[in-house]
């Protein structure tokens, strides 16, 4: 049951004479011009990436390190750069990861609030831009005072292994960039075999198996996306959390929706059911006439899966509380310790308060005024407040979190669901309740979700500054750029995902929320306000995946990815898991457990996450250039599925389509297994 | 986890030699064993549950044995106790399956019910000779054997005295004292449970039963709390999500005969959850199968290579690992099984034998593993049963054997396979406690053979006496004819000759007072019956192929309700003529599944789904006092060297179980009479004193605060005295 996280001495360590790689005393190009634009790039990509992933499988994969990789390979071709330089575009670029993964753990909620709610009516690209700039911005200014305390005088104490890694990446220098060519590699592979797979429809995108809805164990679903992407989370995640997810889904698709079938709910029920739930009649009559497992899994196990992602959030939250408080605690207690102005030292110059003061009052203010955002002027005043004090709160916490445990395994969803059930309680408690402030609550939660994840990854991308010598002001103005920058694309991507993969059929309808976007965090929020703000939930079904959750807790697993595995469709946890299981694999053939984070697997793996997502986001790009009666997407499409027409006369189509994916795992698992020198290695 | 076996201490090493295998020593056991068995007869006939009887044996052993000419008795205690445990464990495997020949239209007899027990229980012992070096001595520190464990550390108190036998001591007290509440005095009820307000179907519940405590503190808090999680999916999941959205439906949904609306929740449970629960003990055993077969082969290959090193090296191993001879053992078991085939009584093909073989060792193994890991008394024996029936069914299904016959030949596996497991998780606890306290297994195992050999008859005799008791004869008004070819294959029973009977005394007559003959027992189907005429078994005159009444046996009617043996033959009938609920159970197989991909043990899980969450709900409420006590006396959570509340704990399992054979045994003097009364003393007792503790609701409260108590007391037992 424990954490994982050592016991930090609470006693401050002694300002040790910290000598950084690049002294402070010498000064090279830092924060050049090709640094910003680079960093920028990478920030703009892996942002899109992130918002790709996280709305599919609820899951992100950590860009620091990747960047950096890529970064000293790219900048070479660019004059010599300096390691300071390199520390700049992976600072800048980390910033889209963490930003892109807190926006879209949240701001898709508004789809799913209640209806008298009108949340639906502030997901516009604006809103969501705006969101995602403050709440960005405001975690690198949190972040500044902290420095001091959690970077510098804590030095010994808080190890942040990611910042780490990437300062140990930043030193080997040319021999980590040559690693740059595993994750161009990826990016390469991921990049043609999806463009084949989804953009050109050669192959087919998904492999399914399942039984009838007369057999033995019936309606039960085996799907498989045969998708880089998830084969390289996957691998990046492991066996056990890849085991754990599709645990979740098994139990959805093989234990749960046979069960329904078996009870022979009337038609009339179930369609009953679908139809409050907002499904057109053209669906549900498709749905019946073969009464599919889809029919199921819309009317109940959906719901269920919503109920069981609620209670693993606040298990986890129940569960993170301690560390969450001896978290402030510790950082408040060392900021009381660092006594003294900042000497005039180059590696000792951060934004000056007055800033960061004026600054992220002006930024709430702002926010409060904006008419774009729902509310009267009084509840903004609250909503201002609360992003305030929430906001200083978990930025605190998450950047503590951070040094002790890593970043991968930040609880933002339990800070951002204390967060909204602080905000709603506040509401309630001032006459606030109702459908008509549930959108509010949620951009105060949006803001400190997104906040306390940039500061997570502010932190590290500090640390490393610390460890390699950098300039703070000038990684905080880098990280103000990243931000600003990367934004303007996720709110492109969130909204561009949206509209692209919307049934077209019915006019006004999502992409997100449907069948490729089903963003399991989102619904956990949404959850959550409406049942504190309106309680006006369905209870029944939800109480049975509180119970689920419950239970796998019970038995001493964490319950949140076994969550999102119940709520996800079985087809994107099924190959997360095989993933994993590649993982397994490659540490039998190697003979040696456990990569590192910049072994060559690891690379490869996020090269094809990199390479797949945004190859997918590229796809919603041409589905949105319209050409004649159709868009460039479909045309693209319609090449492909001729040919595969054609190839399904003679083969199976499920097992001609299999050989592509197979041969991707045998690459990277040859990739894996190549004896290289870990530049990690090397003693910093 | 496992430690080292080398670093292991038994309480008598291997190089002291002391009395084991006495006479005295077997002739307690021998005798202890004969009365547990009857008496476990009569439990299991009628609640369908059983007693573990070592820990109790091992009591009186200590108490009747004294140690002499200065010499240790441990030995020869753990030897009464091993000889004696056998009867209670072959009393249970029987009752379980043989009465369900009765449903499948056999009559239950004497001999064919005395020979099954013998071989399986045969069988059973000489299977866990060639897996005790793995599962015993291999596995210590991950196996805990609970009630092996429990009966270790009473017979190491016993010798010592001192603290640790006062601890036992209290132990026994409160176990026995709360057990006699319940068991004799029906104060606190059996099983206290509640609805939950709101959340329709659900159901929480407990047993009063203070060696489940017991038994849960022993295991530790990992594995009850994993086992407490099956049976919640089962009770606050399954449960409630069949009744709710079954609530509607006008029809009864297969395998329940009344629509899901009209059904309590036990109701469901009974009907479809069980099912579910057996699919997921199947696979669950599946897997555990699967990860131990290579640990299996690799100690089976060591043991052959012992035996190839030639007789010479036997003299050179320790006292405390010998085994039974490699060589006797083969012999052994083809011998049973060539017996098995060749005695026509059984009706068995050479297939069938095989099977016997095959399943009975793959299945010892599961069943070694689930007593080890749960404790005897949460051992889903009928679960396993039913995984054996289902393989065994199958494999006739693909030889295209079905009928009645075939069914028969299943049960007969069935039953040596199920009696044969459940004599391997009891010989398993017994090689646990010979480990613990330094015994030598072959004199052990030679034990528990003749444990077997003296136990089976009174258990044959006990199953027939208590059946033949109860079973009526209804004459009737209209006879019918019978195929010739069901006559053919029915067999010879002896009935009441009513052929002297008025016509319009039928209804009357006391059957008793009638003369015997000789009559066919034959199983009509509905479809060759005259119209309102039920289904059922009849007397069958052989000649003249007339019906002349309809035989009520004792055992499924009334008291003796034996619902394991309904169950299987639910099971086989199901099988044979594709009515089984495959749904169900495979549904259970994916439970089994989901469980396994959490990287946990699916199967201490699906035993939770299998079992009622009142049953398992004591052993987590132990689990859960064992969390508590390592954490305020600063132990290592869970390890298996505890010697404080283990003590404790050992003492509330003996205790209780004590108090559970003598009301089993005091239901058993009363059982060949049908009219039960309680002795008047208690009667008063249970009527005014503890009665009016207890008024309607309040006993649910007063269950609850007994076991609470007990709780509360075993965490106080848990401290260490010296500190």
């Amino acid at each position: 049951m424990g954490h994982q996280a050592s016991e930090p001495s609470s006693e401050p360590a002694k300002p040790v004479a910290h000598q950084p790689f690049i002294p402070a005393e010498q000064n090279i190009p830092e924060f050049t011009l090709k640094a910003i634009i680079f960093g920028s790039i990478f920030g703009i990509l892996f942002g899109a990436s992130t918002v790709y992933l996280a709305l599919k499988a609820g899951l992100t994969v950590s860009a620091s390190i990747p960047i950096a990789v890529l970064s000293i390979s790219v900048l070479r071709y660019f004059g010599r750069p300096t390691i300071l330089e390199n520390n700049i575009v992976q600072t800048i670029g980390s910033a889209g990861e963490s930003v892109a993964a807190g926006v879209a753990f949240t701001i898709p909620a508004l789809l799913f609030l209640s209806t008298g709610s009108h949340g639906e009516d502030y997901f516009n690209y604006v809103q969501i831009m705006t969101l995602a700039a403050t709440g960005g911005i405001l975690g690198v200014l949190f972040m500044v005072p902290l420095r001091r305390s959690l970077i510098v005088a804590e030095h010994g104490n808080l190890p942040y292994p990611e910042g780490t890694a990437c300062a140990d990446v930043l030193i080997a220098g040319e021999r980590g960039g040559r690693m740059a060519g595993l994750v161009f590699g990826g990016v390469a592979l991921a990049a043609v075999y999806k463009a084949l797979n989804s953009i050109f429809s050669f192959w087919k995108e998904a492999v399914t198996f399942k039984t009838s809805a007369a057999a033995k164990l019936p309606n039960a679903v085996v799907t498989t996306e045969i998708s880089p992407e998830y084969l390289g989370v996957g691998y990046i995640l492991g066996p056990k959390i890849g085991g754990i997810m599709v645990s979740g889904s098994v139990l959805a698709w093989i234990v749960l929706i046979p069960l329904l079938t078996v009870l022979a709910i009337p038609d009339a029920t179930i369609d009953g059911q679908l139809a409050s739930l907002g499904f057109l009649q053209a669906k549900i009559d498709g749905w019946r006439a073969t009464n599919d497992p889809e029919r199921y899994y819309r009317a109940y196990v959906r719901l269920i899966g919503a109920g069981a992602v609620t209670m693993a959030g606040i298990i986890t939250l129940i569960r993170t509380m301690p560390t969450i408080v001896k978290s402030l605690k510790g950082s408040l207690s060392s900021a009381k310790n660092v006594g003294g102005p900042a000497g005039g030292l180059r590696t000792e110059r951060d934004i000056p308060m007055p800033f960061v003061i004026i600054g992220s009052l002006a930024l709430v203010g702002v926010i409060a005024m904006l008419p774009i955002l729902p509310g009267t002027f009084g509840g903004k005043l609250v909503m201002a407040g609360l992003m305030l004090v929430f906001g200083f709160l978990f930025v605190t916490v998450s950047s503590r979190i951070v040094g002790l445990i890593g970043a991968s395994s930040n609880p933002i969803s339990a800070m951002t669901i204390a967060t909204l059930l602080g905000t709603c309680a506040v509401f309630l408690a001032m006459g606030m309740g109702g459908d008509a402030n549930q959108p509010i609550a949620l951009c105060v939660g949006a803001i400190v979700c997104i906040a306390a994840a940039n500061a997570g990854a502010t932190s590290q991308d500090l640390k490393t500054g610390y460890l390699v010598g950098a300039t703070p002001i000038r990684q905080q103005m880098g990280l103000i750029i990243g931000v600003l920058v990367s934004t303007f694309v996720i709110g492109l991507t969130v909204k561009g995902l949206d509209t692209a993969f919307a049934d077209p059929l019915v006019p006004g309808s999502h992409g997100i929320g449907g069948p490729k976007f089903p963003a399991p965090q989102a619904t956990l929020m949404a959850t959550i306000i409406k049942g504190v703000l309106s309680q006006n939930l369905d209870w029944s079904f939800l109480l049975i995946g509180a119970g689920l959750s419950l239970t796998v807790f019970l038995c001493g697993v964490s319950p949140l990815a076994w969550a999102v595995g119940v709520y996800l469709p079985i087809g994107t946890t099924f190959p997360i898991f095989i993933g994993g299981a590649m993982r397994m694999l490659c540490d039998k053939l190697r003979g040696q457990k456990e990569e590192s984070e910049i072994s060559p697997g690891m690379l490869f793996a996020t090269g094809l996450v990199a390479g797949g997502t945004l190859t997918g986001v590229f796809s919603a790009g041409l589905k949105a250039i319209p050409t004649g009666d159709s868009d460039v997407l479909t045309k693209c499409q319609h090449i492909g599925e001729k040919l595969q027409e054609q190839i399904g006369k003679s083969i199976d189509l499920d097992l001609y389509s299999l050989i592509f994916y197979v041969l991707m795992g045998f690459l990277l698992v040859k990739v894996a297994i190549k004896k290289t020198s870990d530049p990690a290695k090397n003693p910093a | 986890m496992s430690e080292p076996s080398t670093d292991f201490k038994p309480a008598v090493a291997a190089d002291e030699i002391q009395p084991e295998l006495t006479f005295r020593a077997i002739l307690l056991g021998a005798v202890l064993g004969i009365i547990f068995g009857a008496a476990s007869t009569y439990l299991a006939l009628r609640v369908g549950l059983s007693t573990s009887a070592s820990v109790p044996i091992a009591v009186i052993a200590i108490w009747a044995l004294k140690a002499r000419h200065g010499k240790r008795a441990i030995l020869e205690h753990n030897i009464a106790q091993t000889t004696g445990s056998a009867g209670e464990s072959v009393a249970a495997a029987v009752v379980f399956t043989v009465p369900a020949l009765i449903f499948l239209g056999f009559p239950m007899q004497v001999g064919l019910t005395t020979l099954i027990a013998l071989t399986g229980g045969l069988l059973g012992v000489l299977m866990m000779v060639p897996l005790r070096r793995y599962l015993i001595v291999k596995e210590h520190g991950v196996l805990r054997y609970p009630e092996g464990k429990a009966c270790a550390e009473i017979l190491r108190a016993g010798e010592r005295g001192g603290t640790s036998a006062k601890k036992v001591f209290t132990g026994f007290a409160i176990g026995a004292l709360f057990k006699s509440l319940q068991a004799i005095f029906g104060g606190a009820k059996a099983t206290i449970a509640t609805a939950i307000p709101g959340f329709r179907g659900a159901q929480a519940g407990m047993d009063v039963a203070p060696e489940l405590v017991g038994v849960g503190y022993i295991i530790g808090y990992r594995t009850s709390v994993m086992m407490m999680a099956g049976s919640a999916l089962a009770s606050f999941i399954l449960v409630p999500t069949i009744m709710m959205i079954g609530e509607h439906m006008a029809t009864p949904l297969a395998p329940g005969t009344q629509p899901l609306g009209e059904m309590t929740a036990d109701d469901v449970w009974f009907t479809y959850v069980k099912q579910i629960g057996a699919g997921a003990v199947a696979t669950g055993g599946f897997f555990a199968l699967l990860r131990a077969l290579p640990a299996i082969a690799s100690s089976m290959r060591a043991s052959i290579g012992a035996l190839k090193g030639g007789g010479a090296s036997a003299a050179g191993t320790a006292r405390t690992d010998r085994d039974t001879p490699i060589g006797v053992l083969v012999v052994g078991a083809l011998a049973l099984v060539g017996i098995v085939w060749a005695v026509p009584a059984f009706h068995m093909n050479l297939l069938g034998a095989v099977l016997i073989l095959v399943l009975g060792f793959l299945f010892s193994v599961v069943s070694s593993r689930i007593t080890g890991e749960v404790g005897s008394t949460s051992s889903p024996l009928s679960g396993m049963t039913i995984a054996v029936l289902m393989t065994t069914c199958g494999l006739f299904l693909l030889a295209g054997w079905e009928g009645p016959s075939y069914a028969r030949l299943a049960l007969m596996i069935g039953a040596v396979v199920c009696i044969a497991i459940s004599n391997a998780g009891t010989c398993s606890q017994d090689l646990k406690t010979g480990y613990l306290v330094g015994a030598t297994p072959v004199r052990q195992q030679g034990a528990l053979l003749i444990g077997v050999v003296t136990s089976v008859l009174v258990v044959g005799w006990t199953a027939y006496g208590l059946n033949a008791a109860e079973t009526k004869h209804v004459p009737l008004a209209q006879s019918f004819s019978v195929s010739a070819e069901s006559i053919e294959r029915a067999q010879s029973v002896q009935g009441p000759d009513f052929s002297g009977v008025a016509a319009d005394q039928l209804a009357t007559v006391n059957e008793k007072s009638l003369p015997r003959r000789e009559y066919k027992f034959v199983r009509v189907p509905q479809a060759s019956l005259p119209a309102g005429v039920a289904s059922g078994n009849f007397l069958v005159d052989e000649h003249s192929r007339a019906a002349v009444a309809r035989r009520e046996d004792g055992i499924g009617s009334g008291r003796l309700r034996a619902p394991q043996a309904t169950l299987m033959a639910t099971v086989i009938d199901g099988l044979l003529t594709h009515q089984l609920p495959w749904n169900l159970i495979l549904i259970g197989v994916a439970i089994a599944m989901f469980v396994e991909l959490l990287g946990i043990n699916s199967l201490t899980f699906a035993v939770g789904v299998y079992l009622p969450l009142a049953s398992t709900m004591p052993v987590f409420l132990g689990g859960l006092v064992r969390k508590f006590a390592d954490w305020k006396y600063g132990r290592k959570s869970d390890a298996e060297e505890e010697p404080e509340g283990t003590l404790y704990g050992a003492g509330l399992i003996a205790g209780a179980s004590m108090l559970g054979i003598a009301a089993a045994m005091m239901g058993f003097v009363k059982g060949f009479d049908s009219k039960t009364s309680l002795h008047p003393t208690i009667a008063f007792l249970k009527d005014t004193a503890i009665g009016a503790l207890s008024p309607g609701r309040l006993a649910d409260a007063w269950g609850l605060v007994v076991m609470l108590f007990i709780g509360w007391l075993l965490f106080r037992g848990a401290r260490d005295p010296a500190k």
